[in-house]
C-alpha cells in the first residue's frame, strides 16, 4: 500500500468515525403535528349517531396524537352549534360549551377517551362541534390548534 | 369532564377549581421545560395526569358531595405543586445529561483526530518499529537454488 492509499483510508475512517460522533447531537427537523379524531360508539369510524332524544346520552370516543416534538397540555371543547355556526382552522366556534376533557400528552403519545354526551335541547341538524386547543406556555392560556370536527345531529323532543 | 354549570354556595368555592387549574398549568410549564432541557418527564406527565383526573372527578362529584370535590381539588393541587418542584431535577438531570453527551462527543472527536495526526505523521515509523517488533526472531535463509 503506498502512501497517498494509506492517507486517504485514514482520512475517510476519520470522517466516519467524527460524523458517527456528532450526528446525535444534530437536532431532527421532523414535522410537528397533532392529531385530533372523533370515533363512533365502537371506537372505530362508523356507527355515528343521527338522531337522539333530547337528554339522551350517546357515547363518541375521541382521538388525540401528538407529535409537536414536545409534551402538550390538550383541551377538547365539545360545542352546540348549528348550521350557521361559524368554525374553520382559523376560527374557533362561537357557540356553547357542552363538555371540556382535559389530558396532558407526552411526545408521539396518543389519547383515545370516551365521551358520554347530551343535548338539552330539540332541532334538526344541531351540529356537535368538537375543538382541540393546547396550552401555550409562554402565552399562559390555552389557544386553539385549528384541528376541529362535527357530527350532524337531529335532536327529537 | 369539565362542566361549565355555575357553581352554588355549598358546592366547592369557585377560587379552589381556579387553584387547582391554575396549579395544573403552572406544573405543565415546568414539565415542559424540564423536557427541553432533555429531561425525561415521563413520570411528572403521568402524576400530573392524576391531579387532572382529579379535578375532573371534582367538577363530577361537586353538587352531590362537595366537601369530596374540595379533598379532590386539595390534592389535586399538592399534586401539581409537587410536579413543580420535582421538575427542576429532573430539568437539572435532564441539562447534565446533555452536557455530557456534548462533551463525550467532542472527546471523541478530538480523540479521533489527534490519533489520526499521529498516525499520520508517525504512523510509519510505528509501523516498521511493530514490524521489527514482531519478526525479531525471524531467521531469513537463503534460498537453496
Amino acid at each position: 500500500m503506498n502512501k497517498q492509499t494509506a492517507t486517504i483510508i485514514l482520512a475517510s475512517i476519520t470522517l466516519l468515525i467524527v460524523a458517527a460522533a456528532l450526528t446525535p447531537l444534530i437536532p431532527v427537523r421532523a414535522p410537528k403535528y397533532s392529531e385530533l379524531g372523533i370515533l363512533g360508539p365502537d371506537g372505530t369510524a362508523k356507527g355515528y349517531p343521527t338522531i337522539v332524544a333530547v337528554d339522551q346520552s350517546f357515547l363518541l370516543y375521541g382521538f388525540v396524537g401528538n407529535h409537536e416534538g414536545n409534551v402538550e397540555n390538550y383541551r377538547l371543547l365539545v360545542k352546540l352549534g348549528n348550521q350557521t355556526t361559524v368554525v374553520n382552522n382559523a376560527t374557533y366556534a362561537n357557540a356553547p360549551v357542552l363538555a371540556t376533557f382535559w389530558r396532558i400528552v407526552g411526545e408521539n403519545q396518543t389519547w383515545t377517551f370516551p365521551m358520554n354526551l347530551s343535548v338539552n335541547q330539540a332541532g334538526n341538524n344541531t351540529r356537535i362541534i368538537f375543538e382541540l386547543w393546547s396550552y401555550n406556555v409562554p402565552a399562559s392560556n390555552f389557544e386553539y390548534t385549528g384541528l376541529w370536527d362535527h357530527i350532524w345531529l337531529n335532536v327529537t323532543a | 369532564m369539565i362542566s361549565t354549570t355555575p357553581i352554588r354556595s355549598h358546592e366547592a368555592a369557585g377560587g379552589q377549581f381556579a387553584t387547582a387549574n391554575n396549579s395544573v398549568n403552572d406544573a405543565f410549564s415546568s414539565v415542559y421545560y424540564a423536557e427541553q432541557n432533555g429531561g425525561d418527564v415521563s413520570a411528572l406527565v403521568e402524576k400530573l395526569n392524576t391531579a387532572v383526573s382529579l379535578i375532573q372527578r371534582a367538577i363530577a362529584e361537586n353538587v352531590t358531595d362537595p366537601n369530596s370535590a374540595t379533598t379532590d381539588l386539595s390534592n389535586a393541587t399538592a399534586i401539581a405543586q409537587m410536579v413543580s418542584l420535582n421538575s427542576t431535577s429532573v430539568s437539572t438531570s435532564g441539562s447534565m445529561a446533555r452536557q455530557l453527551r456534548l462533551y463525550g462527543a467532542l472527546g471523541t472527536v478530538a480523540a479521533t483526530l489527534g490519533i489520526a495526526t499521529l498516525t499520520y505523521l508517525r504512523g510509519d515509523r510505528a509501523y516498521r518499529r511493530l514490524w521489527l517488533y514482531v519478526y525479531r526472531n525471524h531467521v531469513v535463509e537463503k534460498n537453496n537454488e
